[in-house]
């Protein structure tokens, strides 16, 4: 049967954004999850242009529940900043902001943060908007290699994004950036809405491919598994053929579960659980 | 028709396009005042400090229109925030924006509670939002800025919850008068109002005499829409608004990201509804 590692499952922290840092974390304890990918949001961490929060405090708390950070991401929706920042000043806040979610990754023993492209102006012009991510994902991928860190690309759904938004233009920026600290993942409710496969990313981006925002998407929301409409065994299969080995990350990210988040932990992991083979 | 001065147009939708554009569009709808949203990509407000508002001003001042009230979003900030890390960035943040109304010669700015952890005790919440207000009432008041205190989305909205504290005109008349500052005021919207069970009569029975803006928005409890796509009754709102007296300005700012590709359309659904009534 086709089956994942108990290494590959991390949760996130994003659907615990109405709770506390501390709230998220003892949850984690009880359900026995030991690995996140941390979304630098409010209130869990503090991240802005100028600087980082309480990096100590932070990596006590964590070790306090028996949790270590895999992944970081920067929020690039929610808040001042984002990949292709219109205007020039903002987007030399962005670099800042990025730069430190870098560090923070390094801070942790992380060796990974996620990246997208960001969006420009509706009816922006193509060649300005594009570019302006592509210099901004260059320049932060000299910033990953001088910490050690890789970046992660995503694509974004297209009512997110006018730059990546489909497996085409993912592959354009990663070969128009082509730098060895700039690698590929699958957010598979982006990929789904576009009517993307798995299978493809592999054909596209074989060893490259290395991490997974890993949801049950309808195709369009970040539901849990159960809740969505993905045959989870023959995308397990998908993975095992490609000998994926790289992190499935829990990105709960739709509002249905931000009353209750918990309880929409455990309904994840107990499916999820099933195909351990560890 | 000439649109009344008492409506204020918002660029609280308008985050996908310029700042030049939404300034042109209030120009096309007749709007000549505005409760303007120093948001990215139109403006950049940190937690320390903010742009040099010359250039806003500037282009304001070229489009004829002014800015009446200032509406932060709250980012990673909430008045909500225990002491610490969050509650100094909150205060940092919010004293800067003060700074920036009076700046753009703007007397009114509007917060709420949003961002509050809901496994905190509501009387703790109740309690860090009096400790911030008070000290962000000092500020203001010594920058001739008034503030206005907004209902938050509460528990019986669980898509769009913003707090589960300060979320009806009884909490927010208890917060006035818990701390009795003669700058503080309300700011009546009209699809929280609705959404936690309140009603126009009882809203200015209560704060009629505090309340300093109407935002005039319909909706449901999944969030804000455009005049008559909602499930409120807005006209007869118009209607009870006139009878209780309101004689203040109203604002078309809907938050949330509904229209973000069209922003003008609600504007223009508020406006072919509102002109010759208000």
């Amino acid at each position: 049967m086709a089956g994942i590692q108990r290494g590959q499952l991390v949760n996130m922290n994003q659907h615990y954004r109405r709770f506390s840092l501390d709230y998220f974390l003892d949850c984690q304890q009880r359900l026995g999850v030991e690995q996140i990918e941390l979304w630098c949001g409010a209130a869990h961490f503090w991240l802005d242009h100028e600087g980082l929060g309480d990096v100590n405090a932070l990596r006590g708390k964590l070790s306090a529940h028996n949790v270590r950070v895999v992944s970081v991401t920067a929020p690039s929706i929610a808040y001042q900043y984002q990949y292709a920042s219109q205007e020039p000043e903002l987007l030399e806040r962005s670099f800042r902001y990025f730069s430190n979610a870098i560090h923070l990754a390094a801070e942790l023993g992380a060796d990974r943060v996620v990246v997208n492209s960001g969006w420009g102006y509706c009816g922006e012009d193509e060649a300005a908007m594009w570019g302006r991510c592509r210099d901004h994902l260059g320049r932060l991928c000299l910033a990953a290699g001088r910490e050690g860190i890789l970046l992660v690309m995503e694509s974004l759904r297209q009512d997110e994004s006018n730059l990546v938004y489909s497996l085409e233009r993912a592959r354009r920026m990663y070969e128009e950036i082509h730098h060895p600290n700039l690698k590929m993942m699958v957010d598979n409710i982006a990929t789904g809405a576009a009517g993307e496969t798995l299978e493809d990313w592999f054909q596209a981006f074989g060893d490259d491919l290395i991490h997974m925002h890993f949801l049950d998407g309808d195709p369009w929301l970040h539901n849990v598994w159960g809740d969505g409409n993905t045959a989870l065994a023959r995308q397990i299969q998908t993975l095992n053929d490609h000998h994926f080995t790289g992190y499935l990350v829990q990105e709960v990210a739709d509002e249905h579960y931000f009353t209750d988040p918990y309880a929409a932990d455990r309904r994840n992991f107990r499916v999820l659980e099933r195909f351990l083979q560890d | 028709m000439a649109v009344s001065t008492r409506l204020l147009g918002s660029n609280g939708q308008y985050s996908r396009y310029p700042l030049a554009f939404f300034l042109d569009e209030m120009r096309r709808l007749g709007l000549r005042s505005l409760d303007f949203v120093p948001q990215v990509p139109h403006f950049f407000c940190g937690y320390r400090d903010h742009d040099d508002p010359a250039g806003l001003k500037t282009a304001l001042a070229r489009a004829g229109l002014r800015v009446a009230v200032l509406t932060p979003p709250s980012y990673r900030c909430s008045i909500t925030a225990p002491a610490g890390e969050q509650r100094a960035a909150t205060l940092g943040y919010y004293k800067s924006c003060i700074q920036l109304a009076a700046e753009l010669g703007c007397d009114r700015l509007v917060l709420d509670a949003a961002g509050a952890c809901w496994d905190l005790k509501v009387e703790q919440l109740r309690e860090h939002a009096a400790d911030t207000l008070c000290i962000l009432c000092d500020a203001a008041e010594a920058a001739g800025v008034g503030l206005l205190l907004a209902p938050a989305m509460g528990a019986e909205t669980p898509l769009i919850a913003e707090a589960p504290v300060l979320n009806t005109a009884r909490e927010l008349e208890a917060m006035l008068h818990r701390l009795r500052r003669p700058g503080l005021g309300v700011c009546l919207d009209t699809n929280v109002m609705s959404a936690c069970g309140d009603t126009i009569p009882d809203w200015f029975d209560r704060l009629g005499d505090r309340t300093g803006l109407v935002r005039l928005c319909d909706g449901n409890y999944h969030g804000w829409r455009a005049w008559g796509e909602g499930v409120l009754p807005m006209e007869r709102y118009l209607c009870q608004l006139n009878e209780v007296g309101y004689g203040g300005e109203i604002s078309l700012r809907l938050p949330g990201e509904r229209y973000l590709e069209r922003p003008s359309y609600p504007d223009e659904r508020a406006l072919a509804a509102l002109c010759g009534e208000v």
